[in-house]
């Protein structure tokens, strides 16, 4: 009786040793490669912004394509800080006129800039000296995840394995 | 056996797999992760460069000059070189180390281009870098009894000098579509549009005879006729053997030197193109074989040299830095598109009634009062002021726009004072840059005046030289 008990606890034991444990270490790894390759992914797509200077339908539908491609959903989250040159342009009586870099940025977010580009034949022009940041967070769970919560769980909305994110300055104005 | 030991043996061979293929895996994240860095770091340094070189050339009177043109780029190497230093955290007298991985920057300019390489000093046997001569787009074309050198520019000018027949001959000048254009003694009609502006005239009469004169004497000379100036690349202009569409016949209505298209222009980037990347080739070629690392030009995407051929752009390439499994091998490029070395139809911009400035196609932009400028002039330049206070003198430097006491409304033509910083971005066109653009014939004829007359004014290292 007790070296049934013993047994069964053993196979349990060794079950999770065997497969369970493996699997989550290439679960993990697996993870890890896909952080690797959205990093990179996301890192492309905004550097291709910058120097263009453009944001196209076609280059986000890609960018949207290949991030599928890697077996999860993501939720992409786009925000453009546009330059606002205007305020120093006229300086008050009194003030100096010998400072620069005092401007103003104005947000536009993922739904914006989606809508603008639709109106505009899938183009969205950005200036020299806008900003573009592009925030990558998986959705769904992992397989890592999953057997992640098989042992402890995470809990709350923010809870995501793979993320990347990058920004950077325009560097030429988009025409 | 027992299953126990059964488990400790999987367990025995299963760890040491999964442990290295682990930190496999996390080697490969460094080493990416590194790379993004140094991507990263060189892109910021070579849009450092082109922020040097155009603060530069638009502070500086005579930027067109070939000696000051050295001068400003030569400025923007060093903003290049420490900007990169920085980014890698070595400076000082450390940033040889980091320059010895740079096997070329090039500064595609208005006419031709310079790269500054590696080349071995006599004296020392070592590498230096060095600005190379300015290399202008040249080719030549060899066809009958015309013998010609022409130098292609970024946009639609173009010199000519060489032998048509017994005659030697040197000219200059715009092209413009015959089939667009017609000129009929004061009469300049261009695409439907009467030109009245005097010094965009101008442009479009001595643009008209020079097409005119090219197409006479030149018409008939074709892609195939491309040779290279010396022979030591002959090898690269086969591509063009056998291709027989006429480059320089302007009254075929297909070839417009102004469409990105056409005939002329696809010839025109191709030979651009051919001749940076023969001459980068050699410039990395010549770096690689005293090194261990083999520096080799990457290939750039046609979209790429789209945008680098049509404006003046600065490309830096950074090769041979070890990052644990590979090798680092990268290239970043920045257009420059606020420069006064050449107009386009994107580098003026319009002031209206309202004080606001547009471009041509806004839909708020008031149809009353508006002026064509270059749009450079409105960037915020730094003056330099000394003033005698109590005796001594005493300097301040300060940002300030540009005024023009005696400027001439090319509308009125009367003349009055102009104050740059009086006019303010307009929020759809030059902040955003997104609208429904407006295009009528009075923007079109607006547009097009305004091109014409600053190309006009443009200075041309050729003007100098009366050709």
């Amino acid at each position: 009786m007790g070296d049934t008990l013993i047994t069964i606890i053993a196979i349990f034991l060794a079950a999770t040793l065997m497969f369970v444990f493996p699997l989550m270490s290439v679960s993990e790894r697996t993870d890890d490669i896909t952080q690797l390759n959205i990093q990179t992914l996301t890192t492309q797509f905004v550097d291709n912004i910058r120097t263009t200077g453009k944001f196209t339908e076609a280059n986000y539908g890609t960018f949207i394509e290949r991030l599928a491609a890697t077996g999860n959903a993501y939720d992409v989250e786009l925000e453009f800080k546009i330059q606002d040159s205007n305020p120093g342009r006229k300086p008050a009586a009194g003030t100096s006129t010998t400072k620069i870099g005092e401007n103003l940025y104005y947000s536009e977010y993922t739904s914006q800039i989606l809508e603008e580009t639709r109106n505009n034949n899938g183009v969205k022009n950005l200036k020299e000296g806008d900003i573009v940041s592009v925030k990558v967070k998986n959705t769904n769970k992992t397989i890592s995840e999953m057997l992640r919560n098989f042992f402890y769980s995470l809990s709350g909305d923010d809870t995501y394995q793979i993320a990347a994110s990058h920004s950077g300055v325009v560097m030429s104005t988009g025409r | 056996m027992r299953l126990q030991n059964l488990t400790v043996i999987f367990i025995i061979i299963i760890l040491p797999v999964i442990l290295l293929f682990s930190m496999y895996t996390k080697t490969q994240i460094d080493v990416l992760s590194l790379q993004e860095t140094y991507t990263a770091t060189l892109n910021v340094a070579v849009y450092d460069a082109v922020k040097a070189f155009k603060t530069n050339t638009l502070n500086d009177l005579t930027s067109k000059s070939a000696q000051s043109m050295i001068r400003d780029v030569n400025a923007s190497i060093n903003t290049f070189a420490s900007s990169l230093a920085l980014g890698f955290g070595v400076d000082g007298q450390n940033q040889d180390y980091i320059m010895q991985y740079i096997p070329a920057l090039v500064y595609t300019l208005y006419d031709g281009y310079y790269i500054y390489s590696p080349v071995i000093n006599q004296t020392t046997g070592e590498y230096e870098h060095i600005l190379k001569p300015y290399i202008y787009y040249t080719v030549r074309y060899q066809r009958g009894n015309i013998d010609v050198v022409i130098n292609y520019t970024l946009d639609n000018y173009l010199t000519v000098y060489g032998n048509i027949g017994s005659e030697y001959v040197t000219k200059a000048g715009y092209l413009e579509s015959l089939d667009l254009l017609t000129v009929n003694g004061d009469n300049v009609v261009y695409d439907g549009i009467t030109i009245t502006d005097s010094e965009a005239k101008e442009y479009y009469k001595n643009a008209y005879n020079f097409t005119q004169w090219v197409t006479d004497e030149l018409g008939e000379i074709t892609e195939g006729d491309a040779k290279p100036i010396g022979d030591w690349d002959q090898e690269s202009y086969s591509q063009f053997a056998g291709h027989t569409q006429q480059i320089l016949n302007f009254e075929n209505a297909e070839n417009n030197p102004r469409e990105d298209n056409s005939i002329f222009n696809s010839h025109r980037k191709g030979i651009i193109k051919l001749s940076i990347q023969n001459n980068l080739n050699a410039a990395m070629a010549s770096y690689s074989r005293n090194s261990s690392y083999n520096f080799r030009m990457p290939v750039l995407q046609d979209t790429e040299w789209d945008q680098i051929l049509s404006n003046i752009s600065v490309i830096g390439f950074m090769q041979g830095i070890p990052m644990g499994l590979k090798v680092y091998n990268g290239y970043s490029y920045v257009v420059n598109t606020m420069n006064k070395e050449m107009v386009t139809e994107n580098t003026v911009c319009f002031t209206d009634a309202n004080g606001k400035i547009h471009k041509y196609d806004c839909p708020q932009m008031v149809e009353s009062g508006i002026i064509g400028h270059k749009q450079y002039l409105f960037e915020k330049i730094q003056v330099e002021r000394t003033e005698e206070v109590n005796g001594s003198y005493e300097t301040t430097r300060e940002w300030t726009y540009r005024t023009q006491s005696d400027y001439q409304n090319p509308t009125t033509g009367t003349y009055e004072p102009f104050d740059y910083g009086n006019y303010e971005l307009c929020y759809y066109c030059m902040v955003s840059n997104n609208y429904e653009p407006v295009i009528t014939n009075t923007r079109r004829k607006l547009l097009l005046e305004t091109v014409a007359r600053e190309k006009y004014r443009l200075y041309n290292k050729s003007n100098e030289l009366n050709i």
